[in-house]
């Protein structure tokens, strides 16, 4: 009986072999060669004060590898990457068999094991071709909007497919002029030779095929690797480390900003953080971002992918250049942009490689902050902040206004009671959100919550501050609140302003662990109704309600399931679910400082998600953020349908409903 | 080019302040700070800034005649990117406009400068006498309350400066000289609290100067005479003439109590798209030579 097995290097001379392996470590070198160039470059920025964690890298990478991360979120490119990157796996592991077989004393390619690997090894090339299939039919047949039809990855993609089907093609040709019976495995290979045989080709010419094809296979190869780290394939390394080193902190919490003082940044592309430029770099301009992006969809100057690309484009041109000029970030990325930003964070959510979209956008505003080169709102704003401690510019003496026959238990020395309850700014000046404030009192009151508040003693968190680039005026917020919290002794506060909670819960620590337990009123209000503390009997008007997510609650904070069990308890409601919820919420427009700037673009951002709401027919918008509330209101007014639909708190829907 | 800047710090109307009356201090009620660089020095030192920006090797040095603890606007000056600040201080206890004035022009005999740049009038004195007063005392060509520098370079400044109903005056003056400017003369750039706190660290020069006011040729100033505040307006109330027909009340009404007066067109109510309206609108100001 014949042997189960191949001879490796079947019809290939000497001289062959030395092209194969001189090309392939030339490829790998001029590929590792343009890295460390891109390298060198990274390390010119700040350190981004990361912790690197190895064994929680690993795991990052391995959830991705296996497609556990981010990328299920749209079925088809996944599916189409889960084919690409494990049919590549395989054939890469089946060309090192193949290397081992014959280059070391190791000899294990027969019988069964051969039988399996061929098999396996021809499955792997089906996969890599069926997935490049799919990223031809998206790109060129399907054209979906998001992705950019560019030269560079139409040649790309020709290559990876000349590979695999010249590799096939190689299979067939041997198979054809040796025809052993157990070859059936390889069930490619094997058609393709019964194929060959019947074009009636004599052995001699699928000999001199099969060398002149092998010799294709293998230049095509050499250019892989020579091109693996150019363009959008530098993502197949680069990705890996973005995703390795995706930041450990919360989700809300925004990165510090380390500016040593002495430093004066002139918007220089290096006083971003190394990681920042490694992230660029592992961009595949796949769009998500940009798709979902509340700026870019309505028509705004802001495309997040273009930043991110504007940087990798930066630091290639820096590493091109020998010794130039430091490239400025500001070089390519406007104001307008950067400006644009609600920092909502659906750009991160989205990112399949983990890049930190919007602390980029953020850390650019710092930069202008720092260089004092803003918009009049945005001066007006910040210089208001710091007179007068809230963002809306109202004197700080008429914080307490809103509760004047209200008679609030206020903060004393010696009392210590359970819960402070904390207004914020907007709950405090702004008359639509003050009915938010109102409601929760009354809510309180009836569940005989051992509450007291702040009164005047309360100013803004920083949240407005560090959102828009000021952050020494944030620390110096996050300083005073931290002072008045430990004078008084307050360890557990509750407030209504997702805002304000995640900047208590993420951002007030300092790396530290927490000085004092925070949490948002839907879970206080949640926890009520089901303690049976407070119960909700009388019908509301409205049969129909649809819940908006705050970006600061949900997608920040991960907070779904609360508000939407305070929706569900009031009587007589069914609540509707808008096309886009939970992580995949729309922005209202008012985070990251657009409350107080100016909108700018085709349509306003709450005009979008306001419209989004009326097509669910429901006739009550519920929400649980006093901004959100004012977006959508505002909305609803300049739209002429404040009569058609409603805008409401969720504690002001309690207070309705509630058995007194 | 050599730069000059005469800043001055006043109290932050925006603040709710509180002065204590037996001691005629200002109470802080919990903010930071109470007084921050007057707004139209801060335009002076902005386009003082721009300019040496402009001008490569140019330096802008910034001045206050005040008591210590009164530094706010040279820190502010710090942060914005002044090369150089100084406070000024005098022998013997004067105070008032022209000694201030006095006090500046004697610094400024010591060392020239190319232009003097000083903000029009202040939020507190308004008095708008220490720029002039500083060009007569060093006998300096002055052009006052300008709201645009169209130019300056080779030894000349051009610049807009603001005269009534919106006119405005092109002049040139040659240099050295003073120039007052208007809040509308520069956009300023903010200054980050990061920015703000790194100034104060630094440590201001203090220079003392023996002045002899009698020996300058100054205009007198009221000091501790008796103020007298203007008196308070009259509020008129408007009331529409009962013998009109009410159909010419209610346009009075709504034109906001501007009678139409008769053969006079002086008020009148439009309607239509604002294009048309931003139109007549800017014709009727027009002709009443508003702009």
């Amino acid at each position: 009986m014949e042997q189960i097995t191949r001879q490796i290097e079947w019809n290939v001379t000497l001289w062959m072999q030395v092209f194969l392996y001189v090309g392939a470590f030339a490829g790998v070198l001029i590929a590792g060669w343009r890295l460390s160039k891109r390298y060198r470059v990274w390390k010119l920025g700040r350190s981004p004060n990361v912790q690197v964690s190895i064994p929680r890298s690993l795991a990052n990478v391995l959830a991705w590898i296996l497609n556990r991360g981010k990328m299920p979120r749209d079925g088809f490119a996944s599916l189409m990457h889960f084919l690409i990157l494990w049919g590549f796996i395989i054939l890469f592991i089946g060309t090192t068999l193949v290397f081992l077989e014959q280059q070391t004393p190791l000899h294990f390619f027969y019988g069964t094991f051969y039988l399996v690997a061929s098999a396996v090894i021809d499955l792997g090339g089906v996969a890599f071709l069926l997935g490049l299939s799919m990223a031809v039919y998206r790109r060129y047949l399907q054209k979906k909007e998001r992705l950019k039809a560019s030269a560079w990855v139409g040649a790309l993609l020709a290559l990876m497919i000349a590979i695999g089907v010249t590799g096939f093609l190689l299979e067939g040709f041997r198979i054809s002029v040796t025809m052993p019976g157990f070859e059936k495995v390889s069930f490619v290979g094997y058609g393709l030779a019964l194929m060959l045989r019947a074009g009636g080709l004599a052995t001699a010419e699928l000999t001199r095929l099969h060398r002149a094809d092998w010799l294709l296979h293998a230049a095509l190869s050499i250019a892989f690797f020579g091109l693996a780290t150019v363009y959008f394939f530098r993502h197949i390394i680069v990705s890996v480390l973005s995703v390795a080193l995706r930041p450990i902190r919360a989700r809300g919490a925004l990165r510090p900003y380390e500016l040593s003082p002495q430093a004066s940044p002139s918007g220089s592309v290096f006083d971003m953080t190394w990681k920042d430029l490694l992230d660029a770099d592992a961009c595949t301009a796949c769009g998500r971002c940009t798709s979902v992006c509340p700026a870019t969809t309505t028509g705004k100057a802001l495309d997040p992918r273009a930043v991110v690309l504007k940087l990798s484009d930066l630091v290639g041109r820096h590493a091109s250049r020998r010794n130039g000029a430091t490239p400025s970030a500001f070089d390519t990325i406007t104001e307008r942009e950067l400006w644009d930003c609600t920092t909502c964070g659906a750009c991160v959510y989205e990112c399949p490689v983990d890049i930190e979209v919007f602390d980029k956008i953020i850390d650019l505003r710092r930069q202008l902050v720092d260089i004092g080169k803003i918009s009049t709102a945005a001066r007006g704003c910040l210089e208001g902040l710091e007179r007068r401690q809230n963002p809306w510019d109202y004197p700080p003496a008429q914080r307490a206004t809103w509760s004047e026959t209200l008679n609030l238990p206020a903060i004393a020395a010696g009392k210590k009671p359970e819960w402070v309850y904390w207004i914020g700014c907007a709950g405090a000046f702004e008359p639509s959100a003050q009915s938010i404030s109102r409601a929760m009192v009354d809510i309180l009151r009836q569940a005989k919550v051992d509450f007291v508040v702040l009164g005047s003693e309360e100013r803004c968190t920083g949240d407005p501050a560090r959102r828009m680039g000021d952050e020494g005026l944030f620390q110096r917020f996050r300083n005073k609140n931290l002072e008045t919290f430990r004078r008084h002794g307050v360890h557990k506060i509750v407030t209504h302003c997702p805002h304000c909670f995640n900047t208590f819960k993420n951002e007030y620590r300092n790396g530290g662990e927490p000085e004092f337990e925070v949490i948002h009123h839907s879970q206080l209000l949640s926890h009520l109704i089901s303690e049976g503390k407070i119960r909700l009997t009388r019908s509301a008007a409205d049969k129909q309600v649809t819940f908006h997510d705050p970006c600061y609650l949900g997608r920040h904070n991960g907070e779904f399931a609360a508000p939407r069990k305070v929706v569900d308890s009031l009587p007589g409601m069914k609540r509707v679910e808008m096309t886009r919820s939970r992580e995949k919420s729309f922005c209202c427009g008012g985070g990251g400082g657009q409350m107080w700037l100016e909108s700018s673009g085709q349509q306003r951002v709450e005009n979008v998600r306001l419209t989004e709401a009326r097509q669910t027919g429901a006739s009550l918008v519920a929400t649980a953020c006093p901004f959100c509330k004012v977006m959508l209101e505002t909305a609803s007014v300049t739209a002429g349908r404040q009569d058609q639909v409603k805008i409401k708190d969720i504690s002001e829907l309690v207070s309705e409903t509630m058995e007194r | 080019m050599k730069l000059a800047v005469c800043v001055k710090e006043v109290l932050d109307s925006r603040l709710p302040l509180q002065v204590v009356a037996q001691t005629g201090e200002v109470a802080h009620l919990g903010s930071e700070r109470v007084a921050l660089i007057n707004p139209s020095d801060r335009a002076a030192l902005e386009v003082s800034l721009i300019l040496r920006d402009q001008n490569p090797g140019s330096r802008v040095e910034v001045f206050s005649a005040c008591a210590a603890g009164e530094e706010d606007a040279l820190y502010f000056a710090v942060a914005r990117g002044a090369d150089s600040v100084e406070r000024l201080v005098q022998n013997g206890h004067l105070a008032g406009p022209p000694y201030t004035a006095l006090l500046l022009a004697n610094r400024f005999a010591n060392e020239k400068f190319d232009l003097i740049c000083c903000g029009d009038e202040t939020l507190d004195n308004s008095s708008a006498m220490v720029g002039p007063l500083i060009a007569e005392l060093l006998d300096y060509p002055q052009v006052t309350g300008v709201t645009k520098v169209r130019e300056c370079s080779r030894g000349k400044l051009l610049a807009e400066r603001s005269l009534d109903r919106g006119h405005r005056e092109l002049v040139e003056m040659e240099l050295p000289g003073v120039a007052t400017f208007k809040i509308e003369a520069a956009e300023p750039r903010y200054v980050s609290v990061r920015r703000l706190e790194q100034a104060r660290r630094r440590e201001i020069a203090v220079r003392q100067l023996d002045i002899e006011p009698s020996k300058s040729r100054l205009p007198g100033w009221p000091g501790s005479e008796k103020k007298v505040p203007p008196r308070a307006r009259v509020k008129k109330k408007f009331t529409p003439d009962a013998n009109l027909p009410p159909a010419e009340r209610v346009k009075m009404i709504m034109a906001g109590g501007m009678a139409p007066q008769q053969s006079s067109q002086s008020s009148a109510i439009l309607e239509g798209d604002p294009d048309y309206l931003s139109e007549q609108l800017f014709r009727f100001l027009r002709h009443h030579e508003f702009v």
